[in-house]
């Protein structure tokens, strides 16, 4: 560090050591992999004839999941909405939980991918591929919500501004409107940067190829590329504009959805706090996510090297520090309620944390707030064990997180006659399960067929492609 | 001949045998009219309707809608072969509503109505402006009857089980059946419900003696009738008049609901509360179980039924014993008596509330009201009859009139003498005229036994009941809308019931079977018509016929009664009053329920689905208890009790009412079903069977014993169990909610309602737009309100609200646009309660529009808020963002499930909502556009008050005003202008077209309602609620318009 800090700035970004870790000095790959080893760890993930046993288990259990969301989806639609637990006090429930449950966890994977590119934080090269997968599964599952919770999902095409005979137009000033292009605008945006990126990957696998279809449909994503450097210079440029382009809608997704509740009129979602506040929770739950799935990933496919230890002491601290400005923005909220003066609103949130959804508030607090603390201690940051039960434990208080938002608030809003509870029903519960099924029936898909780590930009983090002067580094290291 | 294209409309549909509906648009042209109603009346058809003449008839209709250029389908060219209107009928126009006056018997007694039909079906029934006894108003089940004719779990044939096995047979079998038995030409019995019909009277005196005459219904006032027997020698009963009244005192009586006269009295009552002339009348209140009476109470005490004698003699006492007041004359044997009330030990609050009435009473003379419940005694009748008198309140507030049956048995003895008739005169052949004494009766009438001994009965019923089963001829009940009849109201007013449909399921009125069993072979129509010349003695009764009928109301009364009675004679029965009644166990009370009253209505989902205007629990009855029994026995609501009396017992959950009497538990009657229909069965429990011929009202030493199960009662409000913080928060928001005064509070500052809560300035980041039409507006007197719920149920009529069953209701989805909110406040043992009906506020900055992605929801340049069904795709954020959460979404397809005939009764001008859309109320749009097109027609200004929201039609105590805030001078611009009105919420800025006007109490001086009253208010000025909202920064209004736009 002492070093490049003596070098002029102008030359700090050509000089800067990007093999390594900046902070711990550790080199980013373990075990003196090199560019063949790598291509070797990843490709043979998708190329050995059988998966890991777990892997079947998993997918089992997870087209087993995805069955189940679409036999609810069909009752739903053939039924009605009643089949779920809403009600008039209460009349959004698991639907709009789930929906933006799933939107914070793709959050994780567009700022691992994005914002951290763009910052040079070249440890992300590890776990960006798998966090941008989880990124575009994660909204498939959020996005189902949104068009099948509403009455009559026939017309739901209605909140599109489709030109049309009848001339009619979407309201603009609905904040549902706003989801809509927020929502359509990330799943684009991330689904092409994460294609792109994968292209030079595909066609790693696509040389790599035995079989006539793998070649053949590698191949076909793979688009030609054939490694030239002129293919390399707009892909980089590419990359990077992508990554520009997805960089705001980290903050501008969640903030987009956090109008869904801010821009009401009710007392617990009529405050300003909620944009920061549901994108910190949101990057919160996300990394929380990205834990949950590299560490089971990372043991299963044999990637110790390519995501080490490292990377998780990284997405734990950021799973510390987001979930304290969560705690904060609760706290917040509390204090505002008081100091507000609004007799209503400071209500709500003492139903909040001591009324008949206390309990969901609790278990919210103690998994968002208490459980991550653990991460102050190293131990915790690099015990595989302990980061994987907290990284659970976050995101079942960060649900829980959406559930306190939409349900308690309306159970109790302005006119004491109105006031219900709210119980989710079987078909709640079967198609929050089923949301999860369809989540990880994609991303087992992704593990087992294509390249989980982006081997190009992996290479690039290696001391070999830094023969000027990192070339040195890995020497020394490897000595 | 005018008709001739009906005639051969009629004639095609009974080629194919069947019968068909009648349309009674004219009854102006008499020969041709009297010419077409002997066609139809010998002409009836025998095969009970079925879905295929329904279609039949919608053909036929459906062509004379497309010949006079309406359309019906839009679509396609009706491919059937139909049978055109060659000429259209004079006077009638397809597609319009056409309004018939009618008259409809509750508790013996008729309440003008006037009913809607709409291409020859009933869809719809309101008050009789012309009727005095309704005064266009109209309770609940007034609303809900227009139900009954299409609810297709009637009786639909004649069963016949006169030789053994049950067969399904038709009128004619029966018609033949009576003609060629001789029973009915020798003596038989009647056991009919209360009337006080005069043909069907006239009927029975043209049997003479080969007729005995029996009544009984479960709920009946003949204590009362007892006791005015008593003391006037002739059957009368009190006919109040609370404009008058200064004070009304109600011992256990709720006038405003459970009475004939319930119509009559709420808007007498409404009346006397308004301040235009003065302070309102005060009410005070004694009486086990709360009533909607007693919720409208100044001075409402809770004590044990049986202790309500004790406490109006107790009031004997004060007046007569301690304020020395003279008795009147004929009364000095009563000193003594009154002297040993001045013993009774009643407790300190009642005694409290007992001398502020006295010195109201005597203060008041002439200008007050004692009125009791027929639940009580007859001794309890007489004493209150007496004070009255003493207080010189007869003849002035209260006058007598005669009972339009004098020669009866009363209903308390209908079995006994019935029993006695069988066994002493040998009389074996009995028609019962409606009801199920079987179930009904007390269980130790041996009813069961009686009907067993008959060789012969014929039971006239609407449902097919366990006093069907034992009958030997089961025929069916033609409702009122469809059958001729007539009724005395309870003022003494005369009218006539005339059908709007011939009887669906071919059955037959009351009136038409004994007609048929005294061998009268008039038709129901001829002999209405001429006893009603009989009793006019007019020297044209063809015009005075014609004239009832468009009027429906005549200036033929019941005699009034004005001599003095013989208070005397109520030494022998008032001295039971002296002393107080024992207390063993709980005292069980039983009551009519307050929307199916005594389980005639049990299958009218519209009722069962209407919330208890007091427990505001659909469906289920319960077991009432007050918090004290609940506290002592360790019950919750909820739990399932069995409730004993003697050896009888029967299960039911338990509902804690604040208000209620300890030591009381009262129930209510008329469910338990098991086969009577789809809706009424499985629903509630039996109550009849507890009561006994010597308790029919109320019996004490019963229990309550815990079953360990509990039950979900499908409760509209509280839906579940509330916990401390949301209690406190309730009682905090109450008052800024239900905004409410004493009179003199009101008085010193008459807008006490706008100081209530801080109000933030009201800005706008922009220019609302202004349009320069209607702008229509709402106003609901909370001074008024009774909370009876009648505006409920008169809005399911008019909007075709689906009925959506308990299960929807306990998970939260009533579909009700508009719902009546009932809170209490202060002490659960004896709590103030307040009700306030919310439909639709109709904001003019809506917050529900705001949030619509697909703009389903918008404004109107008039200012209503209008639902587009068609465009919802049911996101539901419009209901999450409304702060009175009137919207209401339609989980499912309620309208999936409905069989054809119960469709006859939509309102045709109402969208029928689908599954997946949202709704609310929308002011009765359909009717403000009639009106405005009407007004077109006739190239003028729409009038003040001409259009009518179904709300404000019905409601008894005319609460609801509506109009066009823009016009000068509109009732209801005068009304948002008075300083009592307010708008809920009002600091959200959602500017609502709907107010609200304050509550405003009379409590007596010196009475601790009026010291915590002003205790409150004295807290408010400086804290309170008011203090908070001065507090509140204003940010807090601004953002919120800053998220809005």
């Amino acid at each position: 560090m002492a070093k490049t800090i003596t070098k002029p700035l102008s030359q700090l970004s050509t000089e800067l050591d990007n093999t390594r870790d900046a902070i711990s000095q550790q080199p980013l790959i373990t075990g003196g992999k090199g560019f063949a080893d790598i291509t070797e760890i990843v490709a043979r993930v998708a190329e050995y004839p059988s998966a890991p046993k777990a892997w079947y288990i998993a997918f089992g259990g997870a087209i087993m999941l995805f069955g189940l969301l679409f036999a609810m989806l069909a009752y739903l639609i053939s039924t009605g909405v009643g089949v779920w637990g809403v009600n008039t006090p209460v009349a959004w429930g698991f639907a709009i939980v789930n929906f933006v449950f799933w939107i914070g966890i793709g959050h994780a994977g567009t700022l691992i991918s994005a914002i951290l590119y763009l910052f040079r934080q070249k440890w992300r090269t590890g776990i960006n591929r798998f966090a941008e997968a989880m990124t575009i599964f994660a909204v498939f599952a959020a996005g189902i919500f949104p068009l099948v919770h509403v009455g009559r999902v026939w017309v739901v095409y209605w909140i599109f501004p489709i030109p049309n005979q009848q001339q009619l137009w979407p309201q603009f000033r609905s904040p549902l409107l706003w989801d809509v292009f927020a929502i359509t605008t990330y799943l684009l945006t991330s689904l092409l940067f994460w294609y792109m990126g994968m292209v030079p990957d595909l066609a790693t696998f696509r040389d790599r190829a035995k079989t006539k279809l793998r070649k053949i449909m590698y191949g076909l994503f793979a688009l030609g590329w054939r490694g030239s450097n002129r293919q390399w210079i707009h892909y980089e440029k590419a990359y990077l504009l992508l990554a520009a382009l997805a960089t705001p809608l980290v903050l501008s997704v969640h903030s987009v959805v956090s109008f869904d509740f801010a821009t009401s009129q009710l007392p617990g979602w009529h405050t300003t706090i909620f944009p920061p506040y549901f994108v910190a929770g949101a990057i919160f739950g996300g990394f929380a996510m990205v834990v949950f799935l590299a560490v089971p990933a990372r043991q299963l496919f044999g990637l110790r090297n390519l995501i080490t230890l490292q990377h998780f002491e990284h997405m734990n601290k950021i799973i510390l520090g987001t979930g304290m400005i969560v705690g904060y923005a609760y706290a917040m909220e509390f204090f505002i309620a008081w100091y507000g003066g609004n007799a209503l609103e400071s209500f709500t949130f003492q139903n909040r944390a001591f009324g008949p959804y206390a309990w969901a508030y609790w278990i919210m607090v103690t998994c968002n707030v208490f459980i991550p603390q653990v991460f102050w201690f190293k131990k915790a940051r690099t015990n595989l064990w302990i980061m994987w039960i907290v990284s659970i434990f976050v995101n079942i208080g960060m649900w829980f997180e959406r559930f306190v938002i939409v349900v308690s608030s309306l159970s109790r809003d302005f006119l004491p006659s109105s006031w219900d509870y709210y119980v989710p029903t079987w078909v709640d519960l079967c198609t929050l399960a089923g949301s999860f099924g369809l989540f990880f029936f994609f991303f087992l898909l992704f593990c087992r067929y294509l390249p989980i780590v982006a081997m190009a930009e992996v290479k690039a983090v290696l001391p070999e492609a830094h023969p000027g002067h990192g070339g040195h580094a890995a020497a020394e290291a490897k000595a | 001949m005018k008709n001739s294209s009906s005639v051969i409309s009629r004639k095609q549909l009974q080629g194919s045998g069947r019968t068909y509906w009648r349309s009674l648009n004219e009854f102006a042209g008499s020969a041709e009219y009297e010419e077409m109603m002997k066609r139809e009346f010998s002409a009836v058809a025998t095969e009970a309707i079925n879905d295929t003449t329904r279609r039949d008839f919608l053909r036929v209709m459906g062509a004379s809608l497309a010949l006079a250029g309406i359309g019906i389908s839009g679509c396609t060219w009706p491919r059937e072969k139909i049978a055109p209107f060659a000429n259209r009928p004079e006077g009638y126009s397809p597609g319009t509503p056409v309004q018939f006056a009618t008259t409809m018997e509750h508790m013996g007694y008729g309440t003008g109505l006037l009913a809607t039909s709409y291409d020859g079906r009933p869809i719809k029934v309101d008050g009789n402006p012309r009727h005095p006894a309704s005064l266009g108003g109209a309770q609940m089940l007034h609303q809900a009857s227009v139900l009954n004719v299409y609810d297709i779990d009637r009786q639909k044939s004649y069963t016949d089980r006169s030789s053994g096995a049950a067969t399904e047979r038709d009128r004619s079998a029966f018609v033949n059946w009576v003609a060629n038995n001789q029973i009915f030409k020798g003596r038989f019995a009647v056991l009919a419900e209360s009337s006080s019909s005069p043909t069907l009277q006239s009927l029975r005196r043209s049997l003479g003696d080969r007729v005995l005459w029996f009544e009984y219904e479960p709920v009946s006032r003949d204590n009362e009738r007892d006791a005015m027997q008593l003391l006037f020698n002739q059957a009368c009963h009190p006919v109040m008049d609370l404009t008058q009244a200064s004070v009304v005192a109600s011992f256990d009586d709720d006038f405003l609901l459970n009475h004939p006269a319930s119509v009559m009295y709420s808007k007498q009552f409404a009346q006397a509360r308004s301040l235009d002339s003065g302070a309102p009348t005060r009410l005070y209140c004694f009486e086990s179980v709360m009533s909607v009476t007693g919720a409208n109470a100044d001075h409402r005490r809770p004590l044990r039924t049986a202790e309500v004698g004790a406490a109006l003699a107790a009031l004997a006492a004060e007046i007569f014993v301690s304020k020395r007041h003279p008795l009147p004359p004929g009364t000095e044997n009563l000193a003594s008596l009154f002297q040993q009330y001045s013993g009774l030990s009643l407790d300190a609050s009642v005694m409290d509330a007992i001398k502020l009435l006295a010195t109201d009473l005597v203060s008041l003379k002439g200008k007050a009201i004692v009125t009791v419940g027929p639940r009580q005694p007859a001794a309890v009748h007489i004493l209150g009859a007496m004070i009255n008198q003493a207080m010189q309140n007869t003849g002035h507030t209260v006058r007598y009139v005669s009972d339009p049956v004098q020669d009866r048995f009363s209903h308390s003895l209908a079995f006994s003498e019935l029993a006695a008739a069988a066994s002493r005169e040998g009389v074996r052949n009995l028609v019962i005229l409606g009801g199920d004494p079987v179930a009904s009766a007390p269980q130790d009438a041996g009813v069961e036994g009686i009907l067993g001994g008959m060789e012969n009965i014929v039971h006239l019923t609407s449902h097919a009941n366990a006093t069907s089963a034992l009958a030997h001829w089961v025929v069916p009940r033609a409702e009122y809308l469809e059958s001729w009849g007539d009724a005395y109201a309870w003022d003494g007013t005369y009218s006539v019931t005339q059908p709007l449909i011939e009887p669906l399921f071919d059955g037959m009125s009351p009136l038409e079977l004994l007609a048929l069993c005294a061998g009268d072979e008039r038709n129901a129509h001829d002999i209405v018509m001429q006893n009603f010349s009989e009793l006019s003695g007019s020297t044209d009764p063809e015009r005075d016929w014609r004239r009832i009928l468009h009027e429906g109301s005549s200036a033929i009364r019941l005699a009034a009664h004005s001599e003095t009675g013989n208070f005397g004679l109520g030494l022998g029965p008032m001295t039971a009053l002296a002393s107080m009644p024992a207390t063993q166990g709980l005292e069980l009370v039983f009551l009519p329920d307050n929307c199916i009253f005594d389980g005639r209505y049990a299958n009218n989902g519209w009722l069962q689905e209407a919330p208890d205007p007091v427990t505001k629990l659909t469906w289920d009855n319960a077991a009432v208890v007050s918090f004290k029994d609940a506290g002592e026995l360790g019950l919750k609501d909820g739990d399932v009790v069995k409730v004993s009396i003697g050896n009888v017992s029967t299960e039911l959950p338990v509902v804690i009412q604040p208000g209620q009497a300890a030591g009381s538990v009262s129930l209510s009657m008329g469910y338990g079903h098991s086969k009577l229909g789809r809706i009424a069965d499985g629903v509630g429990s039996d109550i009849f069977m507890l009561r006994d011929s010597e308790h029919p009202d109320f019996i004490p030493g019963g229990s309550l014993s815990r079953t360990g199960r509990t039950m979900e009662l499908a409760s509209v409000q509280d839906h579940h169990a509330i916990d401390e913080l949301g209690m406190k928060e309730r009682e905090r928001r109450i008052p800024t909610l239900v905004r409410e005064a004493d009179y003199r509070h009101y008085k010193s500052s008459p807008d006490f309602a706008q100081h209530m809560v801080h109000q933030p300035a009201d800005t706008q980041l922009f220019v609302t737009p202004q349009f320069n039409g209607h702008r229509w507006g709402m106003s609901i007197d909370l001074n008024a309100c009774t909370g009876c719920g009648a505006c409920l149920v008169a809005c399911v009529a008019e909007n075709n609200i689906p009925v959506v069953g308990k299960q929807r209701v306990l998970e939260g989805r009533e579909l009700h646009w508009v719902r009546v909110d009932r809170y209490f406040s202060g002490d659960v043992a004896n709590p103030q309660s307040v009700h306030m009906p919310i439909a639709c506020q109709q904001c003019e900055n809506a917050p529900c529009e705001q949030v619509c992605p697909v703009a389903a929801t918008v404004h109107s340049d008039e200012g209503l808020n209008d639902m587009v069904y068609n465009r919802c795709v049911g996101t539901r954020y419009c209901s999450n963002n409304c702060p009175y959460k009137v919207r209401r979404f339609n989980y499912f397809n309620y309208q999936k499930t409905i069989s054809d005939t119960e469709r006859l009764v939509k309102n045709p001008e109402v969208t029928v909502r689908s599954r997946g859309v949202m709704e609310k109320c929308t002011y009765c749009v359909q009717r403000i556009q009639n009106a405005k097109i009407r007004a077109k027609v006739e190239k003028r200004e729409l009038r003040d008050g001409e259009i009518r929201t179904a709300c404000q039609q019905t409601c008894p105590s005319d609460a609801i005003t509506f109009g066009d805030l823009s016009g000068i001078g509109t009732m209801v611009s005068q009304r948002h202008a008075d300083p009592r009105s307010y708008e809920i919420l009002g600091e959200l800025s959602n500017r609502t077209r709907t107010r609200y006007m304050a509550r405003v109490r009379n409590f007596a001086e010196g009475s601790p309602e009026l010291a915590a009253d002003q205790a409150r208010l004295a807290a408010g000025a400086h804290g309170g609620g008011h203090g908070e909202g001065h507090e509140a920064p204003h940010g807090e209004d601004a953002s919120n318009h800053e998220a809005e736009h």
